[in-house]
């Protein structure tokens, strides 16, 4: 019944993201290394704020990311013609 | 190839905060693009309609939406619609990809500023059955039901109370939509329990408390206003008919191919679980409301700090009063920097405008300086009819005491 669905892109349930919690993953950045949530074509927009409530964020003040789960460029899916055009400008 | 076009200022996202920022930048003389991954400019303004208690007039986001692109336009700026910025790089460069094809748009943009306008996101309400046909967000309901002007289901259930899923269930029942009941998220959400919802919602009250009680028997009729007075949680509040149930969760979605229920059970104030009082609810749609959360992955991409807030829906970049970054030509605005209504963000995007001015060295044409708006914005926000988070000005004074502490420019 709890089984249900975290990170739609990669296919990791909540059991998947519990299970790398009690193995040890302290941060959603741990959970998402252990299990792939986030790592998918929408690189965790949706599934990082679940996965944060699952694991806690703790860290408070002025912080230098917006999540200890990483972003990465490019923050969008990107066409390779895109790239293409973008290297030959 | 040939060079690029330089522009003074790249916007992106073209809600209420980018739109009105473009117009008074490109009114000073500025050189301006408006870049957009919808295929229409005015971002989530497009989809709303409420009745304004301020004055009890329709709320017609989308007429709004259209006059803000127009008078940008009439200004001078230009605009793109289906393209989505993907990375930004200092100097500044910003990456554009075209997700519904390649229509010969550049696929960079070179500029001197860059005003982060991208607005929130919805953050999610994942439960068992969330993934089914049928189920989906409240905004998502939101845009079906005000743009698209189709129905998200016939029997619908609402799961979250705020301000935004109030206003939602309201527009759907004036599309015609049986919106069965609003109850709370499961008791697995963080801050779902009756007694945390009613204390978010009991500010509401307090808020501009003329113009609530103006609402009287429609907006929040006096029902309401009692029990948000009193500490006690009342099972059932009525709100233009749908009810509310305070003391119900949502503890999965059913189905196997399309939603055809939900399973509810009676929580107790602090949301434990009352055994015995589970039941279903046949609907053929659940629209799952969980608040609100500013979209900074473009910043989160760059050198710069941020601030935890719950007051401001989640992380923003630090940044002045006057809407400033750490870095040099980037500015932010809008619910990117922390969830408010449209008419907030509008007055962001003519702060913002101002110091977007000053620093290009352009010359506003009606004048005006910064820290005065900056000011105004602030009275603005005590005195609206409504907020998404009664502290959202606190959230501000964090943001600010880290701006001043960080040291860079004020
Ligand atoms: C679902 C939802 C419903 C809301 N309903 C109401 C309501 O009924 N009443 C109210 O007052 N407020 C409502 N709000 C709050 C709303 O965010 C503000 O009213 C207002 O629209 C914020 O303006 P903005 O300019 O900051 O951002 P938005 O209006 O959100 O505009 C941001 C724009 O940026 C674009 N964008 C984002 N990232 C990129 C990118 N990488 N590349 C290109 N484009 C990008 C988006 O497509 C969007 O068009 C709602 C918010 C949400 C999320």
């Amino acid at each position: 019944m709890n089984d249900h669905m975290i990170c739609r892109c990669e296919d990791v349930t909540a059991s998947d993201v519990r299970a790398a919690i009690d193995a040890g993953a302290c941060n959603a950045q741990e959970v998402k290394m252990r299990t792939r949530a986030g790592m998918g074509p929408c690189q965790g927009r949706v599934c990082r704020p679940a996965v944060e409530a699952m694991v806690g964020v703790t860290s408070e003040g002025v912080l230098q990311s917006t999540s200890s789960m990483t972003v990465h460029l490019p923050v969008r899916p990107v066409s390779l013609q895109d790239l293409v055009i973008t290297r030959e400008q | 190839m040939s060079a690029p076009e330089a522009f003074d200022l790249v916007v992106i996202g073209g809600g209420p905060a980018g739109l009105t920022a473009a117009r008074d930048v490109a009114a000073a003389g500025g050189r301006v693009m408006v870049v957009d991954e919808n295929h229409a400019m005015g971002g989530k303004l497009r989809g709303q309609l409420h009745e304004d208690p301020a004055d009890s007039s329709w709320w017609k986001g989308w007429e709004l939406a259209e006059q803000a692109e127009k008078d940008a336009v009439d200004a001078g700026a230009r605009m793109m619609t289906d393209v989505v910025a993907w990375g930004l790089e200092p100097g500044w460069t910003v990456r554009l990809t075209y997700p519904a094809g390649r229509t010969g748009g550049p696929s960079q943009l070179t500029t001197r500023a860059v005003l982060v306008a991208t607005g929130a996101v919805e953050r999610p309400m994942p439960v068992a059955g969330w993934t089914l046909p049928g189920a989906m967000t409240i905004g998502a309901a939101q845009v079906l039901t005000n743009i698209h002007r189709v129905k998200p289901g016939h029997r619908v259930l609402v799961v979250g109370m705020d301000v935004l899923s109030l206003t939602i269930a309201r527009a759907m029942q004036l599309a015609g939509v049986d919106v069965v009941g609003i109850v709370l998220p499961p008791t697995t959400v963080k801050g779902s329990s009756p007694r945390a919802t009613l204390g978010r919602l009991a500010p509401m009250a307090k808020l501009a408390p003329a113009k609530y009680m103006r609402l009287g028997g429609h907006f929040l009729g006096w029902s309401w206003v009692q029990a948000l007075a009193s500490r006690l949680v009342p099972r059932t509040l009525r709100m233009w008919g749908i009810p509310l149930h305070l003391r119900t969760s949502l503890v999965a979605i059913q189905g196997t191919d399309q939603v055809t229920g939900a399973a509810l059970v009676n929580v107790t104030a602090d949301g434990t679980p009352i055994p015995g009082s589970e039941r279903k609810v046949a609907v053929d749609a659940v629209c799952l409301a969980n608040g609100l959360i500013p979209l900074n992955e473009l910043l989160a991409t760059l050198d710069c700090s941020f601030v935890r807030s719950p007051d401001l829906g989640g992380t923003v970049p630090v940044h002045s009063d006057t809407l400033r970054t750490q870095l040099d030509g980037m500015y932010v605005a809008g619910n990117s920097i922390g969830i408010e209504s449209a008419k907030i963000a509008e007055k962001q995007g003519a702060l913002v405008a101002l110091s977007i001015i000053d620093d290009l060295g352009l010359s506003s044409r009606h004048g005006g300086d910064a820290a005065g708006a900056a000011l105004e914005l602030m009275g603005a926000r005590r005195t609206m009819e409504f907020q998404f988070d009664a502290n959202v000005q606190r959230g501000h004074d964090d943001v600010q005491r880290a701006w001043e502490k960080s040291g860079d420019r004020a």
